[in-house]
């Protein structure tokens, strides 16, 4: 991001023209958790954090970063949070009453929703949240409108005095493109915090209000977007079919048409500013078509506007898309998928279109893993051997980080995943149900400070007889290795105080708490077993710092890393597989039907030696 | 590490083109399939390959090359490195490792041709394995009409490795080159 080199193009991330786009627009306060496809934007923002003067940092949740960007859009400063598509649900609670209070410098959310899904637990579509709380949407459709874009969210933000969604899918998050860069503006808004108990004391008589005035606000918006110039018609010559697309399926669109030849044919009126909609450009796109496909990611919203458009309107327009089936109901879009609804509603039957629906060759997936030597894997081994050893079926509740890697085989070893936290309260739950044997709920480091502590004090308040395993490597490890509040580092990589898990854990209300390296299996196994032969909610404390990012931190200081070396003794070796099968490791090869282990990716954890049944595995000295 | 995608796509904005790119990487250290699509040219549009469009696939794994082979073009061309990197679910018997005659078909039945090449016997002589990124490119740039002067290539390759590795990526680009020339 050298300064100098505006206006000639560079080659730009999605996500770093994000944070290029809000540091032009003089952004002064920065929050947000980690979620694919969201987290290189911070990432970008907290290396820039001292040269600029901001405040950027990881917050515990999403619910807190927005709460600590909207207190400092309240002080008139230019505030951003950046948030997958879940994190939305979590900070809706606060987003929803932020509308009635309105903001004074610009709140910019940016939701990178993983709409496919590739990396998350749901595809969720946060444009309703926008029409939900009343607030404006934008939604660009490539790299360079990702940078250009976030100071237009800041000024809409700033004259409608609402906080702005800002939303983009993974394809623009993760796209690569070739981007113009304008000049970063320094904040330079005094911040001042001026009382206004009417306005920002939402009891419900200032509620009522409020609601009166959000409504307004809403009305000036939809002037806003009717003259957004990034709302806009493509028109071919007598084009009886129209395309409306929103956010990246624009380029999705402009693709399928060159690529088939359609451009002269179809004319395309592209959308980025999406709540509210330009409902009298649409009406016009509308009349001047006898057929309009709709394309959008990832549910039929602004469909649904534009048949309600249609039918206000009484045009005979036909109109098609998600809900009709010309566009697949469920996952993301390509440019295939935009020009097979084309030539649907076209009815263009051209047998050389029928190149377009290949499908990709059905072949063995690639199942990821747990990383060679991942403390995780050594965790579930001994998580298993320890319900087995106690008796009886239980359950094993998952939660969210790299540890549902789990869930694939050879491990298995997760029974739930659903969302942040949820692993120590479903596990209450299924006691409380009057389920038998040992139920642990599984959760790392950062999801439980994220919203895991909560749940472990309903635990202990509501005496639920669970194990809580809380596997601490150190890091947010799944999303890239942000640091949390356990691992003594902010955002900037400056030292932070190390919030203690075992004294937490213990302020909750917990009596029986265990803290084991899980590299020794034995003692791991035993403190499980103690844990959940305890009649009242136990903690196990997993702690190996994530060897991915030790060995990174590491030979970045300059360390010359040397690992234990193991081998396999083949006259021992069985090849019974146990070690394979139980643990999973990736550093573990086959040749000639016995077990290897692959010196390029083994760390010399030393597991698989621990668990083999014939010993076969051993130092070499 | 610099991707080759990203080498090349930087290659082709030094020689003034414009680029729409897409990448999904995160899962590679976990064992997990990792891809990028680069489109290149005067005019781009969609960080995604419209199916059957593809000049060029470049596969450092024959299993990842063959799941792509649709995005290919009749006429297209794939660059496979042929040292399979085995998924756990191979290693413990439960799933079967398609033959090389069998992922070779894949590209045939999509007139497609495949060229094959064994990027790690080529490192091995330069001794050093990290260089297969550079061979492959240098490889691509003899066997495909990619619209990237090799000056350029060499250059990106040298301003984006680690200062220390240039030369043995230069060599391997190099390597990779000579071989494409050679080769049938």
């Amino acid at each position: 991001m050298d300064t100098q080199k505006l206006r000639h193009p560079i080659l730009l991330m999605g996500n770093h023209a994000i944070a290029r786009g809000a540091l032009e627009a003089g952004v002064k306060v920065v929050a947000g958790y980690p979620g694919t496809p969201s987290s290189e934007i911070l990432t970008c923002l907290a290396g820039e954090a001292d040269r600029h003067g901001l405040h950027v940092e990881w917050s515990t949740n999403e619910k807190v970063a927005y709460e600590v960007a909207y207190g400092a859009a309240l002080a008139g400063v230019r505030a951003l949070v950046t948030t997958k598509h879940l994190g939305v649900n979590v900070l809706s609670d606060a987003l929803l009453v932020s509308a009635y209070t309105g903001v004074n410098g610009g709140l910019v959310v940016v939701t990178a929703d993983d709409i496919h899904p590739f990396s998350s637990q749901n595809a969720e579509d946060t444009r309703y949240y926008a029409r939900l709380a009343k607030i404006p949407c934008i939604e660009p459709t490539n790299v360079q409108e990702a940078k250009d874009m976030v100071s237009d969210a800041f000024k809409v933000s700033e004259e409608l005095q609402l906080p702005v969604l800002f939303r983009v899918t993974d394809r623009i998050c993760h796209a690569k493109s070739d981007a113009t860069l304008g000049e970063i503006s320094q904040p330079d808004t005094p911040p001042s915090f001026v009382k206004d108990d009417s306005r920002y004391v939402m009891i419900a008589p200032n509620a009522r209000r409020r609601v009166e005035w959000l409504n307004g606000q809403m009305d000036k918006a939809a002037a806003l977007s009717e003259n957004y110039p990034e709302n806009r018609v493509e028109a071919a010559d007598s084009a009886k079919m129209g395309v409306i697309a929103s956010g990246i399926t624009y380029e999705h669109a402009i693709e399928a048409l060159n690529v088939l030849g359609l451009r002269d044919r179809v004319s395309v009126l592209k959308l980025t500013f999406t709540n509210p909609l330009p409902k009298q450009m649409i009406a016009a796109f509308l009349r001047a078509h006898r057929e309009v496909l709709v394309v959008e990611e990832i549910e039929p919203i602004i469909e649904n506007e534009v048949n309600s458009i249609a039918h206000q309107l009484g045009v005979e327009t036909s109109i098609h898309g998600r809900l009709d089936g010309y566009i697949p109901r469920e996952h993301e879009l390509t440019p295939d998928r935009v020009g097979v609804g084309v030539t649907r509603v076209l009815n263009i039957d051209d047998p050389s279109l029928e190149e377009v629906e290949y499908e990709t060759p059905d072949l063995v997936r690639r199942i990821p893993n747990l990383c060679a030597g991942c403390p995780h894997a050594a965790s579930y081994y001994a998580l298993k051997q320890a319900m087995r050893r106690v008796g009886g079926r239980g359950a094993v509740t998952g939660d969210r980080g790299c540890y549902n890697q789990g869930t694939n085989p050879p491990l298995s070893a997760i029974d739930t995943c659903v969302c942040m936290g949820a692993s120590i309260s479903m596990a209450s739950g299924l006691r409380h149900a009057g389920v038998d044997g040992p139920i642990v709920a599984v959760i790392g480091d950062s999801t439980f400070f994220h919203n895991g502590v909560q749940p472990l004090v309903n635990a202990v308040h509501n005496t639920a007889d669970i194990t809580v395993m809380i596997l601490d490597n150190g890091w947010t490890g799944m999303t890239g290795h942000q640091p949390n509040p356990n691992t003594g580092l902010n955002a900037t990589g400056k030292p932070a105080p190390r919030v203690s898990i075992e004294k937490l854990v213990r302020a909750c209300g917990v009596e029986h708490v265990q803290v084991v390296s899980p590299y020794n299996v034995e003692e791991t196994i035993n403190a499980l077993v103690a844990t959940m032969n305890y009649k009242a909610p136990a903690v196990v404390i997993s702690r190996q710092v994530c060897p991915v990012q030790d060995h990174r931190l590491r030979k970045r200081a300059g360390e010359r890393l040397s690992f234990t070396r193991y081998e396999v003794d083949p006259d021992r070796c069985t090849g019974c597989l146990y070690c394979v099968n139980s643990v999973g490791c990736p550093a573990l090869d086959l040749a000639d039907g016995k077990v290897t282990i692959n010196h390029e990716t083994c760390i010399g954890c030393g597991v698989c030696a621990q668990v083999c049944p014939s010993e076969a595995i051993e130092v070499k000295k | 590490m610099v991707s080759a995608g990203t080498m090349i796509a930087e290659a082709a904005l030094a020689e003034g083109l414009r680029i729409r790119s897409s990448d999904a990487t995160g899962l590679a250290q976990r064992g997990g399939s990792v891809h990028s699509q680069i489109k290149i040219g005067d005019e781009v549009s969609s960080a995604i390959l419209h199916s059957g469009t593809a000049d060029v696939v470049l596969g450092f794994e024959p299993l990842e090359a063959s799941r792509w082979a649709h995005m290919l073009k009749r006429g297209g061309v794939a660059i496979v490195n042929s040292n399979p990197v085995y998924p756990v679910t191979v290693k413990n018997g439960m799933l079967r490792y398609p033959g090389i005659e069998e992922q070779k078909r894949v590209f045939d039945e999509r007139g497609a041709r495949s060229i094959w090449l064994d990027g790690r016997a080529l490192t091995e002589k330069l001794g050093n394995m990290r260089v297969l990124n550079s061979l492959m490119i240098g490889f691509t740039a003899a066997k495909t009409r990619i619209p990237i002067g090799l000056d350029t290539l060499r250059r990106i390759i040298a301003e984006k490795v680690p200062s220390r590795t240039v030369e043995v990526n230069l060599k391997a680009f190099d390597m990779g080159f000579k071989e494409g020339c050679e080769g049938p």
